[in-house]
């Protein structure tokens, strides 16, 4: 068993430093567990290893696009300018019809109700090209599809199941679109495209017919693939037929001397994944984070109507609009697990969840203008969002700590009530959380164990 | 009846014995509107100190019906004079509109500790020491301990000392100065023992980073607490004295100053 899983491991980082090497010019800017990485690609490999939504915001020509294109071609074995070719590119005119499915003409005009999927919707993996040039409108038609795969058009229905998704996002300017907060929280992460630095941009700057890409192109057999994307035949076919495609260029790819991940490898490593455990400070600083996101003495809870209050402490959900939702603290479990898979760890460390949190949230929070002032002004590497998320969902600063810190203080606390409940000490464990709790002035965790214990 | 995940996860995460020593509570962790990092420091002057002033006043009229407990600042020599708590709160409500705050006992030690303002010969109001809920002032003691304690701290014990930039202010006919100490969001409630009474004439040098004295033998400064019930007033006197008994809220003199800190270099 430890030798196949360090095989897989090695598959892995393999591509990952091809792509990093040779494909996708970066510099690292994301440590975990003493390992260090470029943020866009490693979370672009963890969302192709557990199958999730990435968001990659960037300048114009920033390689937003490129990594996306290199990662799907590289880990699902597709032909990058079949890769290329089905990719959606937002304006301002899609519509539901050149994004989704249309209706099919010929049979209409004989009185007959069929559906033409469009090719973005038949393949796998998906890249959609500056997601917010799409008007506000028009972005719920991909709501279901972002999220579970599957796609409605008329009466009828395409799911491809869960299936790596790319969209790149410029910077604001006219003629871009703000996404809208449900549409955000279906993305499982966001990162920036950065600039790569002075020596990365000179080799860029010298390949300039892409002849880096021929590699993973092949002409011949993305003809192929469009043609069985156009052929109308019932999409558990398609599929078949395209599945052969990617083992064909697989072949090809191998024969070059280019690893692959196969089906079956991709099957184990999600199980594998699945599999990882949370050790138990990851997974009670993870709670700490759930509960300062998710919960408000003055309110009953965080909700998007109420206004945030420090009334009660300035815990993060003084910080921001809105509250915490499954979904983000499923995309945690998800990547911190993958990302403990990737670095061959038994565990899910704290370091893994806090590492990879603020990647999961800082396209979702909504920070108050107080919050955005106390960091507008900061030295910093990073967007003023995720400079925010990274700092408050850490130690923070001493104006504002930040949940890491808040842990620390309070997690001796709160295990002296797990240590009463897990002995059947119910009454000593709710009146030691009562106490920590401090009348709704203590973290938030305490007021949550005390409704668990109260049994409300 | 207990979530029952609840108390799976307890016994999954539960330690095998029960810790014998009691761990004392974290106090919440709250929120300091005021930076502690480049900070200019200066007294109430000129075209500002003028504006501020007007403001100042045109709010006593408008909110406090003209109690003159609080009609005691004047601009006079191109600066505001004079200090007591009750005007210094007030001010501070139009400070923040500009940005600014009225300096608290930290940032009064700072500002010693950087030289950056020269306090000689004058003095200036920082805080309120709440020693217990009798005399002196009474009334407004009791008010302000139940507050306090509504927040989860006790009074009676160690004094307490609140900062006065973070306090409001609200007209209180009952109250014999006509007004009263209401804490907000932004009160800062600190534990004190330092401003017992038992040490009353002990020296200092430095404050810590409440900016509350650190005693040390044949320290230049001195603080003076000989009071312990009550309310009293917490400034500063010149730069050598800490003054934590004064009972008189609402007098005023012409050396008092009011030291305004803003974030950043402005005046």
């Amino acid at each position: 068993m430890p030798k196949t899983k360090l095989k897989l491991q090695d598959k892995v980082k393999g591509l990952y430093d091809k792509i990093g090497s040779e494909f996708y010019l970066c510099r690292d800017d994301f440590e975990a567990s003493g390992e260090r990485y470029n943020s866009a690609l490693l979370m672009g490999t963890l969302t192709e290893l557990n199958r999730g939504n990435m968001l990659l915001f960037g300048e114009y020509g920033g390689g937003k696009t490129t990594s996306a294109e290199y990662l799907q071609s590289v880990f699902n074995g597709l032909p990058l300018d079949l890769i290329k070719r089905v990719a959606i590119r937002g304006n301002p005119q899609l519509t539901e019809e050149k994004m989704v499915g249309r209706p099919h003409y010929g049979k209409m005009h004989q009185g007959e109700e069929d559906v033409v999927w469009q090719h973005f919707v038949q393949i796998g993996p998906k890249i959609f090209d500056e997601f917010n040039r799409m008007p506000e409108s028009n972005q719920a038609v991909v709501l279901n599809g972002v999220d579970r795969g599957e796609w409605n058009y008329l009466n009828d229905f395409i799911s491809t199941g869960a299936q790596p998704f790319f969209a790149t996002c410029n910077y604001a300017d006219r003629g871009n679109n703000a996404l809208i907060p449900p549409i955000l929280d279906r993305f499982d992460v966001a990162v920036e495209s950065r600039f790569p630095g002075v020596a990365n941009v000179l080799h860029i700057a010298q390949d300039y017919h892409n002849d880096k890409d021929k590699i993973l192109s092949d002409p011949e057999l993305t003809r192929k693939a469009l043609a069985v994307l156009n052929s109308g035949k019932p999409q558990a076919e398609v599929q078949k037929e395209l599945e052969e495609i990617v083992q064909k260029h697989e072949e090809g790819l191998i024969a070059k001397d280019f690893s692959v991940l196969s089906r079956e490898d991709k099957e184990r490593i999600e199980q594998e994944i699945r599999a990882v455990p949370f050790d138990k400070d990851a997974e009670q600083y993870f709670a700490f984070l759930v509960a300062e996101m998710n919960t408000s003495p003055k309110y009953g809870q965080k909700r998007s109507i109420d206004p945030p209050t420090t009334e009660n402490g300035l815990y993060l959900q003084a910080s921001f609009v809105g509250a915490g939702s499954r979904r983000e603290e499923k995309s945690i479990v998800r990547y911190a697990k993958s990302l403990a898979w990737l670095q061959n760890q038994d565990e899910v460390n704290l370091d893994h969840v806090s590492q990879v949190a603020p990647y999961v949230l800082w396209h979702r929070m909504r920070w108050t203008p107080e919050t955005q002032n106390a960091f507008k002004d900061n030295d910093r590497n990073d967007p003023l969002d995720l400079h925010i998320t990274k700092n408050l969902l850490g130690d923070g600063t001493n104006e504002m700590p930040g949940v890491k810190k808040r842990f620390g203080e309070s997690q001796e606390n709160y295990q002296r009530v797990i240590d009463l409940a897990g002995h059947g000490k119910m009454n000593e464990a709710l009146r030691e959380a009562k106490e920590y709790s401090a009348e709704g002035r203590g973290h938030p965790i305490f007021q949550d164990a005390v409704k668990d214990l109260e049994g409300a | 009846m207990p979530n029952p995940r609840f108390l799976k996860t307890a016994e999954r995460w539960m330690n095998k014995n029960i810790p014998e020593e009691r761990v004392q509570s974290v106090s919440p962790v709250q929120q300091n509107q005021f930076s502690e990092n480049n900070v200019s420091y200066n007294f109430l002057e000129g075209s500002f100190g003028r504006q501020v002033l007007e403001e100042y006043n045109q709010l006593i009229q408008r909110e406090y019906q003209n109690v003159s407990t609080l009609q005691k600042l004047s601009f006079v020599d191109d600066v505001v004079k004079e200090s007591n708590p009750f005007a210094f709160v007030l001010l501070n409500k139009v400070l923040q509109n500009h940005g600014r705050w009225v300096a608290r006992p930290i940032d009064l030690e700072k500002a010693l500790e950087k030289g950056v303002i020269n306090l000689r010969e004058t003095y200036g109001d920082s805080g309120l020491v709440l020693r217990g809920k009798n005399d002196p002032n009474e009334y407004l003691a009791q008010n302000l301990a139940t507050q306090v304690e509504s927040k989860g701290y006790n009074v009676g014990e160690d004094p307490v000392m609140i900062p006065l930039a973070g306090l409001d202010l609200v007209y209180d006919s009952s109250s014999p100065h006509n007004l009263n100490f209401r804490l907000t969001d932004s009160s800062e409630i600190i534990y004190a023992s330092q401003l017992n009474k038992s040490n009353h004439g002990k020296k200092f040098n430095h404050g810590d980073d409440q900016g509350l004295p650190i005693f040390e033998e044949g320290g230049s400064r001195t603080l003076y607490s000989s009071v312990d019930g009550g309310l009293c007033r917490l400034y500063r006197y010149g730069v050598l004295g800490l003054v934590a008994r004064g009972d008189g809220l609402a007098s005023s003199i012409v050396h008092g100053r009011v030291v305004v800190c803003a974030e950043g270099t402005r005046p």
